[in-house]
């Protein structure tokens, strides 16, 4: 069980659509609480199970500086019980949590003084503190709340949060419905964030793991710092390993109270249901959870790009390499546009990336993702590529310059527009073949386009566009002072490479 | 106690899952739900044989206006050879790339992606998998595109190649993620260099690869008697079975030789490795080769508890819960207990990713966690919750049509016993807390575990040499032999190459003499300074332009080598058999690279010849002439600027896989019937010396039968 926290976006990009718009509107019923809560259902009985999602509209763009990868560190925190789940007496184990916070802040405080910290300090506090979270242990039945899942048959159950949003996931039979919505709402209304000194080293784990072990992760971590210079999409999720260091109980219950708050949240269940018991059980669960004001949104605009930005990361693996362009964000229509010339670039063994780049040998692959990293500001059209030795970043970098300025100039044919408008369509019914798939599409739309009709719309949007939308849009877009292009070097390269370029 | 009902019923699986709460004294709240037991029907697949042998595993699922095909070809890596590792991936990627006999590569994509269908193959050790997927209103056209790619495939020489660049540029990138490196060593270790599930492709094995090679591997497997087919979706049964049979019809039957399989002789032993990799997290896997499923192997259900205790159930398994929840000491931390390969024995193992500081501590906690499953009974609690987990969670394998009906195909592929979906939750359920030490104890070896570590030693917190003796392995950057490409010669270089073609030609004895030649036999004595130096009566006989025998008198007996021009063959006192088609390429290389005929070839044809630049040879000046050998490799000639006779060859052979510069050096020429013949002839290979051959006696234009350079059959 993995909690993936930074490719969720991806969902954006394979958009899984209906038979027909009629069916999914026909098929979706939404009810709204009077506490702001959203809840979207699809029944759907071929097979005894169901799909109950929740997405909370906090990402780590939502977080203060002080506070950057609470977000995710949060999300840990919630498989941690509640004030009857994961204890065996709370009132004994609440005295003794508290303590473990002071010692715990005068730790950090005292750490984060560098090289003027009191070495002698640091190891009383250390000792001291491991001592109280030996006595917490006492108390703590740990690992119950993911245990009760486990036992009753989940699968699928996860976690993630991305620069936009949190999304708690699970799959059950659907005889547990109710066991979902109890332990749904207990850990909203009486969450206890335990362990969380210990989680905080394990979420250094992930860290080292997903950004610092792999070299793709270091890549995207340094290409966003590179790209956005205001906006916090710049940052990476899970936190510089100066900013998790300084993570603490506090600072996550503060995140929660802002933001885990019903009318800042949308549940989706697909499966087998009957509708309106539905509207009743989680209605009893979650309708005394008061409804707050909601947190405000990111102010911040990212400047204009006023030129080309290039970075190299060093790292002992072979070269690969990231472009991104700055653009609007959904529902502007240019981000349509983009979702279009993704795929003409990079959809499937017809794409010209395919054709032109991989079956020619330069590259081993290459790709397009439109919004990276997120979609509720604006964000990046983005080029990943690896290419083929003895071919070099450079070499690739040309060809694919070559087919973004073919896209301005040359108009796409009909052809090319019929085919992927029928794969459009066509994936729109495999989309409808799984409870997990279409819970994934409702909660993120209705959660970051504020509407899950955004999937109806999106499909009308792509038979709308024309040749000359594409052209004008990569004329406006694909300009060189418009995109940062950041390559893995190898470290021993670096220093000769200056040299040997005449 | 688990009440259930699950039995099959006229065709259909009728699941029924309950679990009581259990109400004790101070029960949570959730302890105190109710839950209305699970009626649930699945579909079971209909079986249909084709009249050609094809297996058919149907579901009918009208819900959504698709069809779908997944399928089973009995081939795999596993048969790989061992001289071309890499082989049925690539196969399987080309025959899809590569088009068919009637369709382009470009024109099929086109066809496919435009009705938003898609057919593919893939390739696992121990089977191959085939699958079309398309829209209800385009099921004939798919199913002939399908058929097309089963039966026609064309295998394209560009495909491949661009394959082949692929293949290579990925063993190129395979050191750059700690898993991936660690895994290769890992079972590298377990199974050896020699065993299919211990190899790994090498870019010299990729570069062996022919679309020959290619063409064999579909004759060999791709049969319909050998293939099974899972269909899900919108269609009649009736009705798609006729076209079926129409798809594939003239598609025989055939009788499928399938190479023998290496079984794993290999006992379990301790060892720890440790590779150098600078990053701040080690990457480790602790384990040893694991079981063999037999058909019935009543063992399985208690294995599946035990490792779900030990490491695959998720949080509430011991080593998530104490590696990871209780010490902080990995992000990802598990275990898994191969149990779906039929062929030889899966692995064990436990992996983490710890900080490189807290490494041996982890390898600690591991180790001991392995050991406790053997040493201690689990707890009944333990026990409760995972067969709770592993029955309540069962009916997920019934999700949709197109995974029930894979799921029945796989499991039949992989030979287990009828009914075993049926009985899964009762077998479960049986499991006791004893069974689960009995696996545990007859399945964990923790005392011939294999720790593979990859990451910085210089950070760890101990030395590892406490788990035992560290064996350090060096990573190479595996690297193509760099590419000698002909340079673009001037009119001036290809004018002087010629020059010094016609002062060779006639230092050897001039044009007409040579061109007088048909054949040679040479006898003599070689000496084989790799082989402990190792003499043998040597016999070559030469029948221009392209036949070549070379009859060897060894220790182990007599051997002899043929080239008839096209293929060869070994022939020793353990009988005949043909070479591998590589050593026939060299062969065709070595019958050119014969003085006489080359020179006569050179005179004759007006193929490209140039000059680049003149070179030392044993203390001689040499001009060195550049040529194209039929294998596409360059050829160096050198040229003496004194006596103009050639005094050495420079060229480029894979044997074995592995690519290698050879030099073949010619000195003592007298003359034989008017032609100088050099009697001493050294070979070097990589800059060694490899063999010494010494003439005793040469014949010009002996009578030499034919049938000398065949094998007589």
């Amino acid at each position: 069980m993995k909690y993936k926290y930074t490719f969720l976006i991806l969902l954006f990009v394979i958009l899984p659509v209906i038979v027909s718009a009629q069916d999914l509107e026909d098929r979706v019923v939404e009810h709204v609480y009077p506490n702001g809560l959203k809840l979207l259902m699809i029944e759907r009985h071929t097979s005894p199970t169901i799909a109950p999602y929740i997405l909370f509209k906090a990402g780590s763009v939502d977080e203060s500086d002080d506070a950057r990868g609470i977000a995710h560190m949060l999300e840990h925190m919630l498989f941690k019980g509640t004030n009857t789940i994961g204890t065996k007496d709370y009132e004994q184990e609440k005295v003794i949590l508290a303590e473990i916070d002071r010692i715990g802040d005068e730790l950090d405080n005292e750490r984060a003084k560098g090289s003027r910290a009191d070495e002698n300090k640091i190891e009383a506090l250390e000792e001291a503190l491991k001592e109280q979270q030996e006595m917490a242990e006492e108390w703590t039945v740990a690992g119950e709340y993911t245990e009760i899942y486990t036992q009753h048959g989940s699968t699928g159950f996860n976690a993630g949060t991305s620069v936009d949003y949190t999304i708690y996931t699970v799959e059950l039979p659907s005889n547990k419905l109710e066991l979902w919505a109890m332990l749904e709402s207990d850990r909203l209304k009486n969450n206890v964030l335990r362990q969380f000194y210990v989680e905080r080293e394990a979420v250094k784990e992930e860290r080292r793991m997903s950004v610092d072990s792999r070299p793709g992760g270091k890549l995207y971590e340094q290409f966003m710092a590179s790209a956005f210079t205001a906006h916090p999409y710049g940052m990476p999720i899970i936190g510089w390993p100066s900013d998790i260091a300084m993570l603490n109980r506090k600072k996550a219950e503060e995140f929660f109270k802002i933001h885990y708050a019903p009318n800042n949240s949308v549940m989706v269940i697909v499966g087998d249901i009957n509708i309106d018991k539905t509207i009743e059980l989680i209605e009893k669960y979650f309708g005394d959870i008061p409804s707050q004001p909601l947190p405000k949104e990111v102010t911040v605009d990212e400047p204009e790009q006023e030129g080309e930005r290039r970075i190299e990361v060093e790292y002992d693996a072979e070269p690969q390499m990231m472009i991104g362009f700055h653009k609007p964000t959904i529902p502007h229509f240019d981000d349509y546009v983009f979702d279009m010339i993704s795929a003409i670039l990079s959809d499937g063994r017809t794409s010209r990336f395919y054709k032109n780049i991989v079956e020619e040998g330069i590259a081993v692959s290459a790709n397009t993702i439109n919004g990276y990293p997120g979609a509720r500001y604006d964000n990046l059209f983005v080029v990943t590529a690896t290419p083929r030795s003895p071919n070099t970043t450079a070499d690739v970098e040309k060809v694919i310059y070559a087919e973004l300025e073919r896209l301005k100039t040359e108009p796409v044919e009909e052809k090319e527009f019929k085919r992927i408008l029928k794969q459009i369509d066509a994936s729109f019914i495999r989309g409808l073949s799984s409870n997990a798939g279409m819970a994934n599409q409702l909660t993120f739309y209705e959660g970051i386009a504020g509407d899950w009709r955004y999937i109806l719309n999106w499909r009308k949007k792509m038979y709308e566009i024309t040749p000359e939308d594409i052209m004008n849009t990569a004329k406006t877009y694909f300009t060189k002072s418009n995109r940062t292009v950041a390559t893995i070097v190898k470290k021993e390269q670096t220093e000769t490479e200056g040299e040997a370029s005449e | 106690m688990l009440p259930r009902v699950f039995r099959i019923i006229s065709g259909s699986l009728i699941l029924c899952l309950i679990i009581f709460g259990s109400s004790s004294i101070n029960a949570k709240p959730h302890e105190e739900l109710t839950y209305e037991p699970i009626q649930f029907k699945s579909p079971t697949p209909e079986k249909h044989t084709l009249s050609n042998g094809m297996e058919l595993y149907l579901i009918e699922d009208n819900e959504l206006p698709v069809f779908d095909i997944s399928g089973l070809v009995k081939t795999g890596t596993i048969y790989d050879p061992a001289d071309k590792i890499g082989l049925a991936s690539i196969f399987a990627s080309v025959m899809r790339t590569g088009g068919t006999v009637s369709r382009e590569p470009d024109a099929l994509n086109e066809e496919l992606e435009s009705m938003a269908a898609s057919v593919e193959i893939g390739m696992s050790p121990e089977y191959g998998n085939v699958s079309l997927s398309t829209l209800a209103e385009d099921i004939d056209k798919g199913l002939e595109i399908f058929a097309d790619v089963l039966r026609n495939p064309a295998f394209r020489e560009e495909k491949l190649d661009l394959r082949k660049q692929q293949a290579i540029e990925g063993i190129r990138r395979r050191n750059d993620n700690p898993i991936q490196l660690a895994w290769r060593n890992f079972s590298e270790i377990l199974y050896g260099k020699d065993h299919p599930f211990g190899w790994y492709s090498e870019i010299e094995y990729v570069e062996n690869i022919s679309v020959d090679d290619l063409k064999a591997f579909h004759a060999r497997y791709f049969h319909p008697n050998n293939i099974m087919l899972s269909i899900t979706g919108d269609f009649d049964t009736e009705s798609l079975i006729t076209k079926l049979e129409k798809a594939f019809e003239g598609w025989g039957k055939s009788e499928i030789d399938f190479p023998d399989i290496k079984q794993v002789e290999r006992d379990r032993t301790p060892s720890v490795h440790y590779i150098k990799k600078e990053l701040p997290q080690t990457t480790m896997l602790i384990g040893h080769i694991g079981i063999q499923r037999k058909p019935d192997f009543p063992d399985l259900f208690a294995l599946r508890v035990m490792n779900d205790i030990l490491g695959e159930g998720g949080f509430t398994s011991r080593l998530m819960s104490q590696v990871r929840e209780k010490h902080g000491l990995a992000y990802m931390v598990g275990s898994i207990m191969q149990t779906s390969l039929y062929t030889n024995p899966g692995e064990f193992f436990a992996y983490s990713q710890t900080r490189a500081e807290k490494t041996a501590e982890a390898i600690t906690l591991i180790t001991d966690i392995i050991k406790g499953m053997r040493d201690a009974p689990v707890t009944e609690d333990e026990l409760k919750r995972t067969k709770d987990s592993l029955i309540n969670s069962f009916v997920f394998s019934f999700e949709s049509s197109s995974q029930i009906a894979f799921q029945q195909m796989m499991l039949d592929y992989r030979g287990f016993a009828p009914g075993f979906l049926e009985t899964f939750t009762d077998n479960i359920a049986k499991v006791t807390v004893e069974d689960v030490q009995m696996v545990a104890q007859k399945y964990l070896h923790p005392d011939a575990l294999t720790i593979v570590t990859v990451g910085n030693k210089e950070n760890f917190d101990r030395s590892l040499d406490e788990f035992g003796e560290i064996n350090e392995i060096e990573i190479e950057q595996p690297e193509p032999p760099p590419v000698e490409p002909i340079p673009e010669a001037s009119d001036e270089d290809i004018a002087k190459a010629k020059e010094i073609l016609v002062s060779a030609i006639n230092a050897h004895g001039g044009l007409e003499a040579i061109k007088a030649v048909t054949s040679v036999v040479s006898e003599g004595q070689a000496t084989i300074a790799q082989m402990g130096g190792i003499q043998m009566g040597l016999k070559v006989s030469s029948l221009y332009p392209d036949k070549l025998r070379q009859d060897m008198q060894t220790p182990q007996g007599d051997m002899s080598i043929l080239f008839d021009g096209e293929s060869g063959f070994m022939v020793s006192p353990m009988g005949s058999q043909p070479l591998p088609p590589e050593m026939s390429t060299s062969l065709k290389d070595a019958a050119f690279r014969d003085t006489i005929p080359l020179l006569q070839y050179l005179t004759d044809n007006d193929i490209p010849i140039q000059f680049s630049g003149v070179e030392e040879v044993e203390g001689k000046q040499a001009s060195v002439l550049l040529i194209t050998q039929p294998s596409d490799e360059s050829l160096k000639i050198y040229v003496s600027d004194e006596t103009h006779l050639i005094l050495k060859y420079a060229f480029r052979e894979t044997e074995m896989g592995t690519t290698m510069e050879k030099e073949t050096i010619f000195l003592d020429y007298r003359d034989v019937d008017g032609i100088q013949i050099a009697f001493n002839v050294i070979q070097n290979v990589n800059g060694q010396l490899y063999t010494n051959t010494t003439l005793a006696k040469v014949e010009i234009n002996s009578e030499l039968d034919e049938s000398l350079f065949e094998v007589s059959q």
